[in-house]
């Protein structure tokens, strides 16, 4: 009996922190020890050093702020041109795959930082823009060409009779793309597109090097200021994890709602 | 697209996947009403040659014609040939992500320009017609593989199409659900429907069958009346083909 009635087959394009799964028990309960552990560490230090680490703590929020718009614009620039990265890149247009398969060669043989730079520079040269846009742009156009092939590998995954059934009713291949395939691959896609978001969140440090005031530019800032270089790094790396660790639940929590959903 | 042309007209179709040849100068009418039934071993091209009618599959040689549209011309617009083709798969392939009534309404809207009303109505005419439409809101996941399919030949039948191509649309049912399919394969076929069917199911050929065509390795073997192809296949595999089947 081959009667496939749920024909999605999950596809594995994760580079992000581990995101804990309901019956992942070994994760669920190291997610709770590295979770609950760092904000009794965190507390811990504040009660028990106020000085430096009140102050740390007190002087770091700006930073946080700017890390969530970087991670938050990028994201969501990086779904629009993974998108057409994807789309791109099953076209049977020749010109059309080869330059969606050209661009996340290219993007993905360069490493991030280096394309911070180079955007963030190549950028200034022709137009003056904010350099928190310099650093969404330069992480959105990275991470899309890794979402650009999480949206082909999702696409790919739905069975290729629905497209023959859709265009058996007469719909054009565009038509059958927007109404049949594509909202079954969003679905597909939505647990790497997390996994992406988690590695943004984190990848997102690398802005600091282009004076943009994240949360990892304010910490050496205060560093700098005040010398405490150990108490500082130790408060940023606990702050990024409880961050991911955060992001990473919530995100299986939406997936498990969504799951449930049917 | 006179009268008197025939709806499907095949002549000379071959088709090669690769150096491996699918389909070997494949020639047959179908006229406007008549049931047409393919059968043949597995990999003989049965679905190779429905496929190309509606051209999901491109062939390399010959000539396709439905309803005085030229399918082997690349310059046909072959939305309009599957406008008026429809195809019942033997997985169903219902839109998973729709409830039984947008499976029918989605192609009507979109391709047909029917308002979404209008498209209802017809959707659930032809839900009653299938015997359900107490289903109209659920989704595929949640119907058996007898009510998929039968949804499925509904959603084709939505288009209103001059002619349905059935590609082994019981294969894949349990046993107990292959009659309540039949069933309305065999109401439609009543109806006048001009009907390609490629199945395994022998009493369905006699009963509704006008001609049968039985294939081998990519050609035509055989064809004939059903009292013909029955009781006294001229080929040897015809016959060993029958002798396995029945
Ligand atoms: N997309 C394809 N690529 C390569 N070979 C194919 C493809 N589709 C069908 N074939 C081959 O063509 C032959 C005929 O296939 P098909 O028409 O599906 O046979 P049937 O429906 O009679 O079982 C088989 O040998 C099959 O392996
Ligand atoms: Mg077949």
């Amino acid at each position: 009996m081959k009667q496939d009635t749920t024909p999605y087959k999950p596809i594995d394009v994760g580079d992000g922190a581990a995101i804990p799964h309901r019956s992942d028990a070994g994760l669920f309960t190291a997610w709770r020890i590295a979770f609950f552990g760092a904000l009794a560490v965190s507390l811990y230090l504040v009660l028990s050093k106020p000085d430096p680490y009140l102050a740390i703590f007190k002087f770091v929020p700006d930073g946080i702020l700017v890390t969530f718009k970087v991670t938050i614009g990028s994201i969501l620039l990086a779904i629009v041109i993974g998108l057409i990265a994807g789309l791109g890149r099953i076209s049977t247009n020749r010109f059309i795959n080869g330059a969606a398969s050209l661009y996340v060669e290219v993007i993905r043989g360069i490493p991030l930082l280096v394309q911070i730079f180079y955007i963030y520079y190549a950028l200034g040269r022709f137009v003056k823009i904010p350099d928190i846009y310099s650093a969404i742009i330069a992480m959105a156009v990275c991470y899309g060409a890794y979402m650009g092939e999480v949206f082909r590998a999702g696409i790919q995954s739905i069975p290729k009779g629905q497209m023959e059934a859709a265009l058996s009713l007469g719909m054009s291949r565009s038509q059958a793309m927007r109404q049949v395939i594509l909202p079954q691959a969003f679905k597909v896609v939505l647990p790497p597109i997390g996994n992406e978001f988690i590695a943004l969140l984190k990848d997102s440090s690398l802005v600091s090097i282009i004076a943009v005031a994240d949360l990892l530019r304010r910490g050496r800032e205060y560093a700098s200021e005040t010398f405490s270089y150990f108490e500082t790094y130790t408060v940023i790396g606990l702050i990024y994890l409880i961050l991911t660790l955060f992001f990473s639940k919530l995100i299986s929590m939406m997936e498990e709602r969504l799951n449930d959903g049917r | 697209m006179a009268d008197n042309c025939p709806m499907i007209e095949v002549s000379g179709v071959s088709k090669f996947f690769g150096s491996f040849q699918a389909l070997d100068d494949v020639s047959f009418n179908v006229a406007d009403g008549e049931k047409v039934v393919i059968i043949g071993p597995s990999g003989s091209g049965k679905s190779t040659i429905l496929r190309s009618i509606n051209r999901l599959e491109t062939i390399d040689r010959g000539r396709i014609v439905v309803h005085g549209m030229d399918v082997s011309n690349p310059k046909t617009d072959i939305s309009k040939v599957r406008e008026e083709v429809g195809m019942v798969f033997q997985s169903f392939n219902l839109f998973p992500h729709k409830t039984v009534l947008e499976n029918l309404t989605l192609a009507q809207t979109v391709v047909r320009k029917r308002s979404q009303k209008e498209a209802e109505e017809i959707a659930m005419e032809l839900l009653h017609k299938v015997n359900i439409s107490e289903k109209a809101n659920a989704y595929p996941a949640k119907l058996s593989g007898g009510q998929q399919q039968r949804v499925a030949i509904a959603r084709s039948l939505a288009m209103n199409p001059k002619a349905i191509l059935f590609d082994e649309p019981t294969s894949a049912l349990d046993p107990e659900m292959i009659g309540e399919v039949l069933d309305v394969m065999k109401n439609l076929a009543r109806e006048g429907m001009t009907m390609v069917v490629v199945t395994h199911e022998m009493g369905f050929a006699r009963e509704v069958g006008d001609r049968v065509i039985f294939m081998d390795h990519g050609k035509i073997v055989e064809e004939g009346t059903p009292e013909h192809f029955f009781t006294n296949p001229t080929h040897e595999r015809a016959q060993l083909f029958l002798n396995q089947i029945l």
